[in-house]
């Protein structure tokens, strides 16, 4: 696959550069700052682009920013985001609703090559990415929230975390569409989650495959 | 406050030079001491007056080794200077002008001695000259004389010193007010100074450091994938490839201990939260923040949380620990014209065995420091049996 690269080291990035040659796929360019990469991304057009978080000129998250720029601007090309800490408002500015081929991973995951190519390849085919230890993050702070809900509310979690619709929901419960908005928005209360900031399912659906 | 101009060492002579220049500006202090005393009621002085003023305690200064303490002149403090100064220039002009009689007499006796053996004498100059045993005796005399003129001149110097101190120094209190102020900036100074030190020291970490160890992950790992899992030694390369990401992990902890950079990015709670998460005793935090606090308030509750925590893992033997941050005072509303009134409120408490005293020298007083700085509190309740209890309130402005 065309890989472009943005990575303030250059030890590093000559490292992911000789990774992915190695492994054949083609490694169009390699920068060391997010603007340089948005700037000659119309023209390479490539299949997956990984960016690091901190960069100049601030070194705090002009990867994610320049992320969230290319899923805007470019939807086909896909997303791989490697950070030193894990972020839980990174991860869900990246993984929002409706997100998809973006990937979130711990830089660490580079050096276990396998893993990080095999993020790079669901990335490229349109698919999901989160860091093994950031769904222990987001599992962490979330677990005890979830103790809050009742029995009603879980039924309902549950039945989002399958990704259905509020009116499938009303479908397999038999409840009013009101009593299902009544439900998610006391869900999302007592989960310390605002409805409207996108917080994203499939992370959700996460949360409930790891409490199962 | 500025900080007291530095005097140039004195020397006698400089003394004799100020106390002389201090004897030119009598018709000024006259006029202005006058002036002075006709608008002492007002609060400020008037603009002649403060100019004079200036001028001596830059010529105290400067010749009579005085170091000016920077106080503000008022109106009374002003004519009370230029009152005495008045007499003190009087003093000086009488000084001078003893010196200055005394100095002709010496001209005039040296010019008859010296006329009387080297030159010939004119018929109007029919007295008798000076004898070289008149000028023996007049020598010694007139050598004593100078030398008390010269006294009297260094004298008016220090008076003249004196009075400065007396009426234009900083008064006891505004002093030490003075100080505490100065204290308070360079405390405050000293540790924004050490939290930019640390945000370098990651920053440093992060750069360098930990670039290079994922790096030498990725060539460890690479090798392996080259040589194949039969190859001589593979073993050894996929222990060095664990060691490599251990070496990452643990390099990453100390960063985040250096500076958890999450605080500039998202601000403290998620930075508590993984505080919160990682205490070795099981902890649990109540956030009720609704804006974000400054930059510095964050910084300061962050390393009060951390040290708290630290202790309480050390010293308490608690089973469970509480972390409360919340928000005080007209903030909540997110009106910005009122943050200097909000304040963070902080509070750590655990079950444990207490007794926990500030101590100099100690985590605690270290932390009390801190919060003052940030001109904030900082209360213990630690009775023995417990439970302990810090808090912590500090001001947003």
């Amino acid at each position: 696959m065309r890989v472009m690269l943005a990575e303030d080291s250059a030890l590093l990035r000559e490292g992911i550069r000789s990774l992915l040659t190695d492994e054949g796929h083609d490694v169009v360019a390699a920068y060391g700052t997010a603007d340089e990469l948005l700037s000659r991304l119309a023209a390479e057009r490539p299949d997956v682009v990984v960016v690091d978080v901190r960069m100049p000129p601030t070194h705090t998250d002009e990867g994610v920013r320049a992320a969230v720029q290319i899923r805007e601007r470019w939807p086909e090309v896909g997303i791989l985001v490697l950070s030193q800490y894990v972020e839980r408002q990174f991860a869900q500015v990246l993984l929002g609703d409706g997100a998809r081929a973006v990937g979130y991973l711990l830089k660490d995951r580079v050096m276990g090559v396998d893993d990080f190519l095999d993020a790079l390849d669901r990335v490229r085919s349109g698919g999901l990415v989160l860091d093994p230890d950031a769904v222990g993050q987001l599992f962490r702070d979330t677990t005890h929230r979830l103790e809050m809900l009742s029995e009603r509310e879980r039924e309902v979690l549950g039945l989002m975390a399958e990704g259905r619709t509020n009116a499938g929901i009303v479908r397999a419960l038999f409840i009013s569409t009101s009593a299902v908005e009544k439900h998610s928005n006391a869900i999302f209360d007592k989960l310390g989650l605002l409805a409207e900031d996108g917080y994203n399912r499939r992370v959700l659906a996460i949360l409930r495959w790891l409490e199962s | 406050m500025t900080p007291a101009p530095t005097a140039p060492h004195s020397t006698p002579a400089r003394v004799l030079w100020g106390a002389a220049l201090g004897a030119l500006t009598w018709p000024v202090d006259l006029f202005c001491a006058v002036l002075a005393l006709l608008t002492a009621r007002r609060r400020a002085p008037l603009a002649p007056v403060r100019a004079v003023v200036t001028l001596h305690r830059g010529r105290t200064v400067r010749f009579l080794d005085w170091s000016d303490g920077g106080a503000p002149v008022t109106s009374r403090r002003a004519a009370a200077y230029l009152a005495l100064r008045v007499g003190m220039s009087s003093l000086s002009m009488l000084v001078l002008g003893l010196l200055a009689y005394g100095l002709f007499g010496v001209v005039v006796s040296l010019a008859s001695w010296l006329f009387d053996v080297r030159l010939t004498v004119d018929a109007a100059f029919q007295g008798d000259g000076l004898s070289t045993s008149d000028v023996l005796v007049l020598v010694p005399i007139g050598s004593i004389l100078l030398y008390l003129d010269l006294m009297g001149l260094f004298g008016v110097g220090l008076l003249d010193r004196w009075t400065a101190a007396r009426w234009l120094a900083p008064s006891r209190s505004e002093r030490l007010e003075a100080q505490v102020e100065e204290l308070t900036v360079s405390r405050a100074d000293l540790l924004s100074a050490l939290d930019a030190e640390r945000g370098r020291i990651e920053r440093d970490l992060h750069d360098g450091v930990q670039q290079r160890a994922v790096a030498l992950g990725l060539l460890v790992n690479r090798a392996r994938r080259l040589s194949g899992p039969e190859a001589a030694g593979s073993l050894l390369l996929e222990q060095a490839g664990r060691e490599a990401e251990q070496l990452v992990t643990d390099l990453r902890d100390v960063a985040w201990r250096v500076r958890p950079t999450t605080l500039d990015t998202h601000g403290l709670e998620p930075v508590l939260r993984q505080l919160v998460s990682h205490a070795a005793v099981p902890t649990v935090l109540d956030w009720d923040v609704p804006v974000r606090p400054p930059g510095e308030v964050e910084t300061t509750v962050y390393y009060v949380v951390a040290e708290t925590l630290t202790n309480v893992a050390k010293h308490s033997g608690a089973d469970g620990a509480r972390v409360s941050v919340s928000l005080d005072g007209p903030a909540r509303a997110g009106d910005d014209r009122e943050r200097q009134d909000a304040a963070v409120h902080v509070v750590i408490s655990d079950d444990g065995v207490g007794g926990a005293v500030v101590r100099p020298g100690h985590g605690l007083a270290g932390l009390a420091g801190r919060v003052a700085a940030a001109g904030g509190t900082l209360a213990l309740t630690s009775p023995a049996g417990g439970p302990t209890r810090v808090e912590v309130v500090l001001p947003c402005a």
